[in-house]
Order: structure tokens, then sequence, then C-alpha cells
């Protein structure tokens, strides 16, 4: 895209992008009014691969046009462009629409083929469902909920195109409220990279009673209607709605997420915090009886019970020490507790999730030498050390066994309450908060 | 190139489109990522309204007196002084940070009245007052202010488009706001003509 402008500019350019990407590369090139920009394609992947293979990419031949790369990139630099280089055009745009009736088989068949479906079974977003499931809300159906983007320019939708994904994931009404806030957040649940991120959604405040969410026993499990509906229907509502989750068009997750099908959604279990723990959306700045939902961006979670630990803190620690996939540049760390363990920390100590937050990310230090060797610090971080930019090119000079924090920030680090008192478990994961966003707004 | 060419995309919502312009005095909110936090670049909510479209002698008269440029606009070409309301707000809660939004050169600039050509916005000594270019918005802040502009002199029903990309952001996908920089006309009798006929 910068090129495009570049070119706009009177500049030349030769964008260079590898073959996965092409046609990535080639839907920005005809957002920004140049589809074809003439761009060079080497192969795939670039990233960790010796210079000597890198140097094969550059003399061979553009996997795409079979052309020279070295060619082309003169030729781009060199050669003005023509009429037919800088020609625009018209880019369709999903847009919801209404279908006819026909049969129930069909229509599924319909859905499946059109991709607007995770491939489990829907409901049916029929007229009155959807008008149905609108009485959830105070907003009309008209009224523009929010834009998302998933790979291509961002997308608007209205309250009723809410609805519609709400209906086909199998929501309530009431759930209407918190489908909302999730739309109109603006953070698609399906991400575009190739790292196949997902995300944890965490639902505080009078609400969760309301419609019924499990924050105790197997909160986390396909064991009940809200937590499940609302986490798949915040995958639909990103393909839908955000014209995401399309392999190869607008997904490049390489593995995928298993995740993704309803992403790590609950209910912090506020009845059962110790006293002076507060709940994560009063540690955001909302008030204790407002209803809030924060999105957490990360890859996964994972069981912890250590038992070669005297004190839950230590084995905490132990956890929070451990490097995880996405350690060092941009990590983040979720520590979702049993309520069991929370009050052991009470009884250690640690009056209130900030003291355990503040010891955590005190004492979760990592070497230098280690931390550079981290993949993406390795692709991103090294970049911004190089830049001259702060903390990461001071720690470049140091030696390697320096010890720096592991975290970012202790306001990386979350702590949650979930579960039902029957095991001394906690779950780690390297979640960490996009924002907390208001459902009441959305009643 | 002095003339880009836009984008375009169908949307029935107003102002996604330059098929469905925002109208003057009508405010539109939209939202931009911001920031430098990768991947997950922070959300802000944008509440903009053109208040108003100056265009011609008095446009050239304002600039003259208030010392923007001292040249007349470009040949074939009429200045016009838009007045915006611009407000940038948090769309989170959390512990994120408080990056100010600059609107640059170029954020906002004017179009054909199809869309099709956008028009490069003209060099200037200084902006008109009050200033909307190059003065850090804070979060919550929300400001009235001029920026000026060239169209063509044959171009009756220009747009302005807000490039939500422009800012300082390598998130430059979420695609342009458009607004009709033209007041509507109740005489006009062009069949062809979306506002009024």
């Amino acid at each position: 895209m910068h090129c495009t402008t570049l070119e706009k500019m009177g500049v030349p350019t030769a964008p260079i992008q590898t073959q996965v990407f092409e046609s990535l590369g080639r839907m920005y090139a005809g957002m920004v009014g140049m589809p074809r920009h003439r761009i060079v394609t080497v192969p795939h992947p670039i990233s960790r691969v010796p210079a000597s293979i890198c140097r094969d990419y550059i003399e061979g031949n553009d996997p795409v046009s079979g052309r020279p790369v070295i060619d082309e990139i003169v030729e781009a630099l060199t050669k003005p462009l023509t009429k037919d280089d800088t020609r625009s055009g018209s880019q369709a745009r999903p847009e919801p629409t209404r279908i006819g009736p026909d049969t129930e088989e069909n229509l599924h068949l319909h859905f499946l083929e059109s991709i607007w479906t995770d491939y489990l079974p829907i409901i049916l977003p029929t007229e009155e469902r959807v008008a149905e499931m609108l009485k959830g809300t105070s907003h009309e159906r008209d009224e523009v909920a929010g834009e998302l983007r998933s790979g291509y320019e961002a997308c608007t939708f209205t309250v009723e195109n809410v609805a519609a994904n709400a209906v086909m994931a199998g929501a309530k009404p009431e759930f209407m409220p918190v489908i909302l806030a999730l739309a109109a957040s603006g953070v698609p649940a399906i991400a575009t990279s190739t790292q196949s991120f997902a995300r944890m959604i965490v639902v505080n405040g009078p609400i969760r009673k309301e419609i019924g969410m499990n924050s105790g026993t197997g909160a986390l499990s396909p064991m009940n209607r809200a937590n499940a509906v609302i986490g798949r229907v915040a995958t639909l509502i990103s393909i839908n709605l955000g014209a995401g989750g399309v392999p190869n068009r607008t997904y490049w997750g390489s593995q995928g997420n298993v995740t993704d099908y309803s992403h790590v959604t609950f209910a912090e279990n506020e009845e059962a915090l110790p006293d002076g723990w507060e709940p994560f959306h009063v540690q955001m700045g909302f008030k204790p009886d407002e209803s809030s939902l924060s999105i957490f961006h990360g890859y996964s979670i994972w069981h912890w019970k250590d038992t070669y630990e005297s004190t839950k803190i230590g084995a905490l620690l132990n956890t929070a020490n451990r490097p995880l996939p996405s350690s060092g540049y941009k990590s983040g760390l979720s520590l979702l507790l049993d309520p069991i363990v929370a009050h052991d920390l009470v009884r250690e100590g640690f009056p209130n999730k900030q003291s355990v937050i503040n010891h955590i990310y005190e004492k979760s230090l990592v070497p230098l030498g280690e931390f550079w060797q981290y993949h993406l610090v390795e692709s991103f971080g090294l970049t911004l050390a190089q830049k001259g930019i702060e903390p990461y090119a001071s720690w470049l000079k140091q030696p390697n066994d320096t010890l720096i924090p592991r975290y970012r920030g202790a306001d990386e680090i979350s702590v949650l309450v979930v579960g039902g008192r029957t095991n001394d478990f906690w779950q780690a994961g390297d979640f960490h908060l996009i924002g907390s966003f208001s459902i009441d707004e959305w009643r | 190139m002095e003339e880009r060419i836009a984008p375009q995309r169908s949307s029935s919502i107003l102002g996604s489109s330059r098929d469905r312009p925002v109208p003057i005095g009508v405010t539109i909110k939209t939202t931009i990522e911001h920031g430098d936090r990768k991947p997950t670049p922070e959300r802000f909510n944008l509440e903009i309204t053109l208040l108003d479209a100056v265009r011609g002698r008095e446009a050239l008269d304002r600039i003259k007196l208030e010392g923007v440029s001292d040249k007349a606009p470009r040949a074939g070409f009429d200045y016009v002084l838009a007045h915006i309301r611009f407000g940038y707000f948090r769309k989170a809660r959390g512990p994120l940070t408080p990056h100010p939004y600059v609107l640059e050169d170029g954020t906002f600039t004017a179009a054909s009245a199809d869309g099709k050509i956008e028009y490069v916005p003209p060099s200037v000594v200084r902006q008109p007052q009050q200033e909307l270019i190059g003065v850090p918005f804070s979060v919550g802040d929300s400001r009235e202010g001029w920026i000026v502009l060239e169209v063509p002199e044959e171009e009756k029903r220009p747009l302005l488009v807000f490039h939500r990309g422009h800012a300082a952001s390598a998130y430059e996908v979420w695609g342009p706001i458009w607004f009709r920089l033209h007041v509507f006309d109740p005489m006009c009798i062009d069949a062809s003509c979306a506002d009024c006929c």
C-alpha cells in the first residue's frame, strides 16, 4: 500500500511480496485504487530462511509470472507506468442480503456454499427469527452497530445484521446486548495473520446472571448456552460482517486455531472473588453494577497444576517464566484462576489482583541472550532495536546475561477468577487485553 | 501524478461509499485503528461533521486575509474552505496508551462528484484558523476548524474524502468516509443528480 501511495506521488517503486500473499497484495493495491500495480513475487517463506536461499529467490524467477525477479524489479523502477497500470475500477463489497424462500435443505446448502457459516449447523435467520432477536435490544434494526475489518477494508453493519448472526449461532434475544457490544468493538474474532491467533472474551457485571452465563464448574467447557453461543457468534460475525475467515483470501493462519470455534469465552466468577479482589471490569474502570465485555488477543491457554511448589505464587511464577508462543516482543499473560487458587494467594499475602500481577511482572525475567532468539523478537523487536527505538536499542548493547522483564509491562498481565472450587487448578495463556467495552450501551 | 484515483466500494451505509456521501451538517461516527501496538492496534471512535463549505471568491478573500496563501488557486480551480468538527474518543477502557491523533495534509481531500478523481490539496503557507491540520487531538477532544482544498471550477458537486488510515498508521485499509462538499441545491434540475432529483 505504501508503494501505491508513492507511485501516486510519482515515485517509482518495486513492491515485493511472497507468494502466499499474492491475492492479498493484489487486493490492497485495488483498495487504494491501483489494482494493476506491478508487484514482484518471490517464494514463501522468507522468515528465518538462510540468506543463501533468499538470494536464490532474488536471482530466480517470480513464481507467479515466471519472469526473472531482478528484471521485474528493474522494470518496475525504470519503466514508466502505463495507463493500464494506473487504471482504477470498482470492487464488489460483500453486502448483507436477503434471499428468497426455498427448502430448508437448500437454504442450509446455500449458506454453506456462500461461506456464511463456521460449518457447524446453524439456525436459519428467517425474518421472524431476526425480528424476535431484535427484541433483545432497544436499538433500531437499521442503526449502524459498527465496523469490522478482517483483511479487506472495513465493512459497516447494522444492528439487524448482527441479529441475523446471533440467530444463526443459536442465541436468545437477551444475549443481544453482549453480542452487539462484541460486534461494535471493531475487533474481528478471526484475525488475518499467518500466526493463527484467537480471542478470549470475558463478560463481567450483572448481565452474566441475567443471561445465565457460567462462571463456575465447567465454565470453559461447552456446557452453557450463553458461553458457547457468544463465542461462536464472534466468529460468525467476523466471517459474515467482517469479510474474514476464508483461507488464503482473508485468512492466512498457517495451521488455524481450534479455539476459533467459540474462543475462550466465559464470565468471571465475581461472587467467588476473595475480599479485596476486584472484578476485572472494575479494574478497567467500570462500576460494579455495570456490565462489560473484555476482548483479549493471543493463541491459546494451557492447564497448569504445579505440584512441586509449596506456594501458589511460586507455582504461578513457574507458569509465567515458561516461554509462551508469543514470548518477548508482544507477550501477554492471562492467568485464569480457580477461586481456590485465588483464596490461597490471599493467604500467601496477596490482598488483591494487582499485587499478584506486580509480583509476577517483577519476578518474571529473561536473559537477553534468550530474548533475542525468540522468533517474534527476531522478526519484530530486533528491527525496532536497529531503528533506535527504546528499550530495544539499549538492550541490544547489553550483555546476553542481562535480565530483562519477560513481559512488556505489568498491564500485559491479567488475572481472572473462573471455576467451581472443585480443584486448585489454573489455566494460563498468552492472551493480552485489547480493550473492555460497555455492554449496557447496547441494552 | 496530480490526480489520484479513489477506490470504490459499494455500500448502503451513509458515508461508506462515494454513492452515499454524508450531507453537510450530519455527524458520522466511525472507527480508526491508531497507534503502534502490534498486532492489535487500539481502536478509537471518531465523530466528524462537515459543517460548511465556502467556495470561490469568498474562500479566496478569507485565504488572503488570513495569510493562508498569497497565491490564487491553480488555473481552472477554485479554493474551497471546509469547516469541520472533528472528535476523537476512546472506544474501549483498559490500560491503553493515550495516543494523540494528528490530521495530516491529505487526510481530507476533495474529490469529483462521482468520487473517481481526488484533487491534491493546495500547498499553503499556513492553515486557516481555527487549525485542524497538524494540531494533535488528545483522546476526548472535539474541535471545529477549517481546511483548505481545491476543486476544478466546473466541479459543481464535489465530495470530501476522509482517509482513515492516513495518520501515522500502518493500518491503512479501513477505507475512506465520503462527505458531500457542496450544499444541497433546491434549484437543481439535473435529472441525473442523486442529491436532489
